[in-house]
């Protein structure tokens, strides 16, 4: 049987409540492997408490790990902190006033080594007032009359569920934006029935917990404003986002068994510039757990060292003789031990977005995410957008495109059950695309652009027309082979009136990729604040509350993003202009990116005020059309702000009013913290006086 | 879990299902099957259904016509620890259909062995389950017929792969003619025979 971790979140509560339900918990495994961990989540003790409370826990058989916070709860948090440290493969969630009946936990063990698909939760019975925990003690544990005195609590909402490593894995545990209370526990259950796993509710008694009597504990602190507009955020992100990955840009308690999120599988040959590249624009992603397979299909040039000099930990190199990209390609696969796969060729560049617009593409259930690409000429830098069609077997039985090679985002289990086709040389990728809709595996847009493909003489397509072409048709036999030619003339009609996918931004597309290009191709800045000590000729020198700055155009190379990470894309307005063409980035002195620079300064204090990460697009606009603070909060976690609509900082410049327009907003922010917000906002971006110095 | 079917533009025969509020979400929400039967009774598609997604399946199963109680029961059984409830249920007598032949199908995966395709004996109907992603189309002869569906995206294991063919076999069972069944070993044999017994198939 595996073994369970139970998890116990705690703060500040009754110690004698603690110990029963560490004490019950244990006796409840019985012949099962296991352990209890109590989470503390930041009880207000001095060292010298804490080291007796430890000693206590342990005392008393138990775990204890504590985590050290900003004084306010999060139920999330202090579960995955708890799972963080636990050996189990079976994580059961609950409370530190929860008695475990015996038999409880060997139960869901038994069920769920049985069934790892399984959530089984777990009952809540509550006990009337005079059964408190010193009663407990009292009178002692006879079950039957505990149960006979206790009431049912209706279903959900208490938290209380046992589910699998795996499942916990592929879900990226509780979801650590909650914070205060409050729905945690229903978005956990739809996010793993969505990643797969289905929910159980035994009605046998000994999955029934009961719940010791206790005054309400829900401190002062928790009913103030800001607590309980935490808490409509809460309950908004159960209601509208429909992903189940969470924890994409941020998961502070990961366990370090926990695989990476995505393995960006890249197959080589004799290519190590532009593979230098291309791991590159990788490295910056705004997503950073990801690991990246590099399968050298025998290259004899330098690629086995210039990889293995890398010093990053997350790439790995494996060689193998020339077997050809298919084959590279499953070898990749099977190295890889990340949730999803992103495919990627090893002369195409990935716009820093990418992975983190994949995954928050993945809405409801896993499905293989793909964005737009825009073609690029290696000589001479010319750009052209292609656009791509929804992917289902109607439109690809029409022509039998796929889209992008190098934009696919799929989950791995998948790639393993359908490799490519090794007896192909050419057309691997068109050919698994149109596989992969036979399996009935769905596709999704992820509505952005995400690749830079290198258009060059060496490249596949055209040294391997011939067979490409071939295998393309066969391909498309294929899926058109069961049809009758009156179904095809049908299927063929309604594809051609399917129209393209246009991703975000599309208006301004060449602003948003050209800085990503190639340093051979253009020249790149953006603007900086530097001392006004180091100030040249053309900075503007801000006078603010914190003394004198200048803000200039500073030229960057890949290798400067790359030491940027993923803040690369993030840190302000960057722009580009075609190698040696004179700089069109504006004028430095326009107030507007005065503010976008500033903007991205006070972020983070604005979420904090704003209640910390959102869904999907928030914003707060004033009914009676004065002007209002926009607030967007990418559902990792990521922002970009603006004021009075105004667009401002870094990838949102361009395309922050198209969305401003879309429908589906959550209001998060209350009209009566608008003032304050603004207030902060204007103190945070707005500087004392311009001097210009020229 | 509510299930549909129909054909698709591509003539393929679906089953889509539609998860519950206990359901799993099924990674593939599909069942595609290049060929289309032609006859199938209630009974035997509530069987398929059920067998092909049973490990997402928590709480109700909702199909499109009243099944008999005896199955819905069988359904229940066979679920275990997991509460099913399949309905809508028929209770007044209904048939329940028998076939003649018998069979054995096997699962073939065409980039892990080259073609085993069975040799006849006469006696028996060699059906070959073929994998969607390697093939296309179907084939009947005399003594054989090879189909070709996506069943193999919702089996992980060999119990997994029992109950798909099974599954198979009850979609394409009255067309065939089928009466018993051979299907790739599990080590629920005896479960899955008696739940399958009730669509009037015997399972070997």
């Amino acid at each position: 049987m595996r073994k369970v971790s139970y998890i116990i979140p705690f703060k500040d509560w009754g110690l004698m409540r603690l110990q029963l339900a560490v004490k019950t918990a244990l006796s409840s495994l019985g012949s099962s492997p296991g352990e209890v961990i109590v989470s503390d989540f930041g009880s207000t003790l001095t060292e010298d408490e804490i080291a007796a409370f430890e000693a206590d826990v342990s005392g008393w058989g138990a775990r204890y790990v504590r985590t050290e916070t900003d004084g306010v709860w999060s139920r999330s948090q202090a579960l995955n902190a708890g799972i963080e440290v636990a050996e189990g493969e079976i994580f059961v969630a609950s409370d530190a006033d929860m008695l475990v009946p015996p038999g409880c936990l060997e139960r869901v063990s038994a069920e769920i080594t049985d069934d790892p698909g399984l959530v089984i939760f777990l009952s809540c019975l509550d006990l009337p007032p005079q059964w408190d925990d010193a009663a407990v003690v009292r009178e002692g544990i006879d079950w039957d009359v505990l149960r006979r005195v206790a009431r049912r609590r209706p279903r959900w909402g208490m938290g209380l569920n046992a589910v699998s490593r795996e499942h916990f894995d592929k879900i990226r545990g509780w979801d650590e934006r909650f914070r205060i209370y409050g729905a945690e526990d229903n978005d956990f259950s739809v996010r793993q029935r969505r990643a797969g796993a289905r929910v159980v509710w035994p009605e046998e008694d000994e999955f029934a917990l009961l719940h010791m009597w206790h005054p309400p504990s829900m401190p002062s602190a928790q009913q103030a404003p800001a607590a309980l507009l935490q808490v409509e955020w809460n309950k908004s992100v159960y209601r509208n986002d429909k992903t189940f990955v969470r924890n994409i840009l941020h998961w502070n308690h990961k366990p370090a068994a926990s695989p990476p999120l995505v393995s960006v599988v890249i197959s080589t040959f004799n290519r190590r510039r532009m593979l230098a590249e291309t791991i590159d624009s990788v490295l910056i992603q705004t997503m950073q757990d990801f690991e990246i397979i590099i399968v050298d299909d025998g290259s004899t040039d330098d690629t086995a060292e210039f990889v293995q000099s890398l010093s990053d930990r997350r790439i790995r190199y494996v060689r193998q003789d020339n077997a050809g990209i298919a084959a590279a390609r499953n070898r990749g696969t099977r190295e890889s031990r990340g949730l999803y796969i992103a495919v990627q060729d090893d002369d195409d560049l990935m716009l820093p977005h990418r992975l983190e617009s994949q995954l928050t593409a993945q809405e409801n259930s896993p499905s293989i995410s793909f964005g737009t690409f825009v073609n690029f000429q290696d000589d001479t830098g010319e750009m052209v957008h292609m656009g791509v069609k929804p992917m289902d077997l109607t439109t690809a039985s029409w022509k039998g495109g796929a889209p992008g090679h190098s934009t696919w985002m799929v989950p791995r289990e998948w790639m393993l059950k359908v490799p490519y086709d090794e007896t192909l040389t050419s057309g691997v990728d068109n050919d698994l695309a149109l596989r992969f809709l036979r399996a009935g595996m769905p596709w999704t847009f992820c509505g952005e652009i995400v690749l830079l493909r290198r258009m060059h003489r060496a490249q596949v397509t055209v040294t391997d027309t011939r067979n490409q072409l071939g295998s393309a048709s066969a391909a498309l036999n294929r899926i058109q082979f069961n049809a009758s030619p009156s179904s095809l003339t049908a299927s063929h009609e309604a594809a051609a009136a399917v129209k393209r996918h246009l991703p975000r931004g599309f208006a301004h597309w060449k602003e948003l990729v050209s800085p990503y290009l190639p340093d051979h191709l253009v020249d790149r800045w953006r603007l900086e604040w530097v001392p006004e000590s180091e100030a040249t000729w053309d900075d503007v020198v801000v006078e603010s509350a914190h003394g004198k700055a200048a803000l200039g155009v500073r030229r960057l190379t890949w290798a400067d993003l790359v030491a940027l990470g993923p803040e690369a894309s993030l840190a302000g307005p960057l722009v580009a202009g075609q190698k040696g063409e004179p700089l069109w980035f504006p004028d430095p002195a326009d107030v507007n990116h005065l503010f976008g620079q500033k903007a991205v300064e006070a972020s983070s204090d604005l979420l904090k005020e704003a209640g910390a990460g959102s869904v999907a697009v928030v914003r707060h606009a004033s009914d009676d059309g004065e002007s209002a603070h926009s607030i967007r909060l990418s559902r990792a976690g990521g922002a970009s702000l603006g004021l009075d609509s105004y667009p401002l900082s870094g990838r949102d410049l361009a395309w922050l009013p198209d969305w401003l327009h879309e429908p589906d907003v959550d209001v998060v922010v209350a009209r009566e913290d608008l003032d304050r917000l603004r207030e902060k906002w204007l103190k945070a971006v707005m500087p004392r006086r311009f001097s210009w110095r020229r | 879990m509510e299930a549909m079917t129909g054909t698709n533009l591509l003539d393929q025969f679906e089953i889509l299902v539609n998860p519950g509020a206990y359901d799993a979400h099924p990674p593939i929400p599909v069942f595609r099957m290049d060929y289309a039967p032609r006859v199938l009774s209630v009974d035997r598609l509530t069987v398929a259904v059920y067998l092909l997604f049973r490990p997402w399946i928590s709480g109700e199963l909702l199909v499109s016509k009243p099944m008999t109680p005896q199955l819905a029961e069988a359904i229940r059984q066979y679920s275990g620890f997991v509460d099913v409830a399949v309905r809508p249920i028929e209770l007044r007598a209904l048939p329940i259909i028998s076939g003649r032949n018998s069979a054995r199908a096997v699962v073939v995966d065409l980039l892990q062995s080259s073609a085993q395709f069975l040799g006849t004996d006469g006696s028996t109907i060699d059906l070959t389950l073929l994998r969607a992603d390697q093939a296309s189309g179907s084939l009947r002869t005399a003594q054989s017929a090879t189909l070709v569906s996506n069943g193999f995206m919702l089996a992980d294991g060999s119990e997994r792969e029992a109950e798909v063919a099974a599954a198979v076999c009850c979609l394409v069972g009255e067309d065939f003619d089928l009466g018993e069944v051979e299907i790739p070993p599990t080590s629920r044999i005896e479960d899955l025979s008696r739940l399958v017994r009730n669509v009037g198939i015997v399972l070997r």
